[in-house]
């Protein structure tokens, strides 16, 4: 049985989104497990289950015998204002029941437009949203993901952070949770408790003070059991460590419906605009047979018709056509196809395409991201135009029409010539392809030029950039859409979500009130366009006596103390700096593969960091 | 070889829609690994051929589904091994081979049967099932892509009966015309009733209206 009533559900769009009941769902009795925890995504179903770090710890969660782990998710509005008006509480999809009285409610943060999502689920809950309201006997909310890793704008209304990869360190915090909740003491010690282990960070625990000028003069610890600063976690052995075999295979259309393998982690190229290129080093692979095993038992389990190579840059796996080779030779009569995400433009080649394509074919995505040597040399994206232009050449003649440029705009010192590289380079592109059907009937091409735009992110070499204004996003889009070819599509990114973006993830402890202030007027799903109000975030700002240009528009200073400075990703900050440095005179850094730029990852001992790849 | 396959798809998927049921077949006979057959051409897709759609909230025990083989395959096979690989809430429940030449399983039918359950009042079922066998006409407004229309539904209400707290009718369901359950029933109550369930006990052909 549902728990929201029928009548509601038939009321709303889509509610298969809502009562579960999914082929391969984890159904355990709550009489006979100690831990039950709520594995919250702060975004609706369609979303969330498209995620793969969700499908793997709630697989990994529920291996224990003493933990029931289930999905919560975001409500649509829609349903929301009827669960309110008539008093249902947020939910887990397994039990049908109100997580209210779970032991932990786990989010995982994608992305900071998410944020409001957060604080809403925690109070459809019927819980306080600020961590130090919530009393004995209520959950404790914890947090990690991408976005985690600077904590400070959730600090306020998160109990607990798990920075760094999560596959060993939420079976501690369960393991410590569990020994805490036995001996029956207050809530206070469990957080005392958990913050000793590696990787865990408890924000309750320190103490932040600001300069006349709004920056940070000191960062301190106010418990001997905080540490200072927190080291990211990274697993034992990535090849060894836990992958699920089998998905939950949701009914309805969600945005990516397929079984997706991990086959790395960490990228060897260091952009110096890409945070996940940093966070998640040192590279890391799986090796062919444990990825062919895994194929094979998902196949089996979820029945889905197509596999995804899953990584930041699928082509650099070592031996990615030998592992190809493989899928296919065992998928391929099953009509089992086999897709990568993006591909990097010097790494393409003809075959791996073919590989790909060869039981489905679908479009090709290209990422040169700028649109000058220049430019894409300041961001050390080490491909040039030759690359490009050939790649798209083996592309077009090998039957394809249907290619995706990803750029990006508003990037460190970029002037308008670079952004009209942009057009300029779609157009070489488009070339390229009447060259190779000179005189021959051909298929009209689908070239999209999609550019989204940059936004600073902590842990970059561009952490102490300011951010170009909306208005001047707004400018540069319109530069490219007027100089762009007319048979070339085009696509963008709203300038308020990018500007919010850049805003939220440089924010520091005080962002919290901005996001109660938006939370508490009304604010939510501002990951979606139609949901999002700029107007309403620009007056919570002005009513927390905050502005949005300190955070994003001023490029800070070098000795400044960064609101992430307490968390240590293994790569340092002198590292990024030096990378700043080399951006601003347009000097290049070799990837991992090639050279050690001693970035300061070695500390951990793992991965290409010490030739052992799939350690 | 061609097995007609009934099914029923109860509860726990009764809010998904036509086109995932044919997603959750094409899965569950690859976790069966079921000899499926597929089209050819440059996007191949399973051989399957579906009865009518069902709206969306409706449960059923006569839902119909044509799947090709590509090879002989015993129909218990067939039967258990997609049980086994298919969620509690859709079960197989009756299988018999066709041939190419057997007409779609829409071309003969004429009607189906629901189980309806809703706020009925005291008295109101047995109102309702007087109400459905009178002979005026029964217009109502009926809502289309091009707007909406004054449409006589009383050819496409064929039959009703009160069973326990529920109301048994049989209404026009075919290539040719359909009525949707909860309009009939709202229609004749005369109100707008608290739908609670509503349950498709059979597809039938002209001869077996009744």
């Amino acid at each position: 049985m549902s728990y929201i009533p029928d009548d509601i559900l038939l009321s709303v769009e889509k509610p298969s989104r809502y009562t579960g009941g999914e082929w391969n769902e984890v159904i355990k009795d709550k009489n006979e497990i100690d831990i039950r925890v709520g594995f919250c995504f702060a975004d609706i179903y369609d979303i969330g289950m498209s995620h793969l770090g969700l499908k793997l710890l709630y697989h990994m969660l529920n291996e224990r015998k003493d933990t029931w782990c289930e999905r919560v998710f975001a409500p649509w509005p829609d349903l929301e204002e009827k669960m309110r008006a008539e008093g249902y509480k947020l939910y887990a999809l397994e039990s049908q029941e109100p997580v209210e009285n779970f032991d932990m409610l786990m989010f995982t943060l994608q992305y900071e437009m998410a944020f409001t999502n957060i604080l809403n689920m925690i109070d459809l809950a019927g819980l306080p949203v600020y961590s130090k309201d919530r009393t004995e006997g209520m959950p404790f909310i914890i947090a990690g993901g991408g976005v985690a890793n600077n904590p400070e704008p959730l600090a306020d209304f998160v109990d607990v952070f798990n920075i760094g990869e999560g596959e060993e360190v939420l079976n501690e915090i369960l393991d410590c949770y569990k020994e805490w909740k036995k001996a029956k003491k207050p809530r206070i010690e469990f957080l005392k408790e958990v913050s000793k282990i590696e990787g865990v960070y408890v924000p309750a625990f320190y103490r932040t003070e600001y300069n006349e000028d709004g920056t940070i003069k000191s960062f301190e610890p106010t418990e001997p059991e905080a540490k200072n600063p927190v080291k990211k976690r990274v697993v034992e052995s990535y090849d060894k460590c836990y992958f699920p075999e089998k998905f939950v295979v949701p009914y309805g259309n969600v945005v990516h419906d397929r079984i997706m393998i991990e086959v790395m982690r960490g990228c060897s190229h260091g952009c110096r605009f890409c945070q996940a290129g940093f966070i998640y080093r040192p590279v890391r692979e799986r090796s062919i047979d444990t990825i062919v095993n895994l194929a094979d038992k998902l196949v089996k389990s979820t029945g889905y018709e197509e596999i995804s190579l899953l990584s930041l840059s699928t082509c650099d796996y070592t031996d990615i056509a030998g592992l190809a080779d493989r899928l296919l030779d065992k998928f391929e009569e099953k009509r089992v196809s086999l897709s990568i995400p993006s591909s990097r433009v010097d790494a393409f080649t003809l075959g791996l395409a073919e590989r790909v394509s060869k039981v489905r074919k679908s479009g090709l995505t290209f990422a040169p991201e700028a649109g000058t040597q220049r430019m894409r040399d300041i961001i050390n994206k080490g491909v040039n135009e030759e690359d490009l232009l050939k790649s798209a050449r083996l592309a077009f003649e090998g039957g394809w029409n249907n290619v995706k440029l990803y750029f990006m705009l508003g990037l460190p010192y970029e002037t308008d010539e670079d952004v009209l590289g942009i057009p300029a380079l779609a157009k070489k592109v488009l070339d390229e392809y009447y060259d190779v059907y000179a005189n021959r009937k051909c298929r009209r091409p689908e070239i999209t030029v999609s550019v989204s735009t940059f936004v600073p992110k902590p842990f970059t070499p561009f952490q102490w950039c300011e951010q170009i204004t909306t208005e001047e996003i707004k400018r540069r889009q319109q530069l490219i859409k007027t100089n762009l070819d007319k048979r070339i599509r085009f696509s963008w990114h709203n300038p308020e979500t990018s500007v919010l973006e850049g805003t939220l993830s440089r924010g520091d402890r005080r962002i919290g009130q901005v996001i109660y202030n938006v939370w508490k007027d009304g604010g939510k799903f501002d990951a979606w366009d139609e949901y999002l109000s700029y107007e309403r975030w620009e007056k919570a700002f002005a009513d927390a006596g905050l502005t949005m240009e300190f955070y994003n528009q001023r490029e800070r200073r070098e000795n400044e103390i960064l609101p992430w400075d307490h968390i240590s990703v293994g790569v340092t900050k002198r590292f990024f700096r030096c990378e700043f440095e080399k951006a601003k005179r347009g000097e290049l850094t070799k990837g991992c593969l090639e050279k050690c730029s001693a970035c300061g990852m070695t500390s951990y001992g793992k991965g290409v960091c010490v030739n052992d790849i799939q350690n | 070889m061609i097995y007609r396959i009934k099914y029923g798809r109860y509860e726990g998927v009764k809010y998904i829609s036509h086109l995932d049921i044919l997603k959750l077949f094409d899965r569950a006979t690859r976790r069966a690994d079921l000899p499926v057959a597929y089209s050819e051409g440059f996007n191949p897709h399973p051989k399957f051929v579906f009865g009518m759609p069902i709206p969306v909230g409706t449960t059923s025990e006569s839902e119909y589904v044509d799947i090709t083989f590509t090879e002989v395959i015993k129909k218990e096979d067939v039967l258990n091994k997609l049980n086994d690989a298919l969620p509690p809430s859709v079960r197989i429940l009756e299988i018999n081979e066709i041939t190419e030449q057997t007409p779609n399983i829409m071309k003969n039918m004429a009607a189906a049967k629901y189980r309806i359950k809703a706020d009925f009042e005291e008295g109101e079922i047995e109102k309702i099932v007087a109400k459905a066998h009178e002979k005026d006409e029964l217009v109502v407004e009926k809502k289309s892509k091009s707007g909406t229309k004054m449409v006589d539904i009383r050819p496409m209400i064929f039959f009703a009966k009160k069973e326990d707290d529920a109301l048994i009718l049989t209404t026009a369901a075919g290539n040719e015309v359909t009525l949707r359950a909860d309009l009939a029933v709202t229609t004749l109550a005369g109100r707008d009733l608290k739908i609670k369930s509503i349950h498709r006990l059979a597809l039938l052909t002209k001869d077996e209206i009744k």
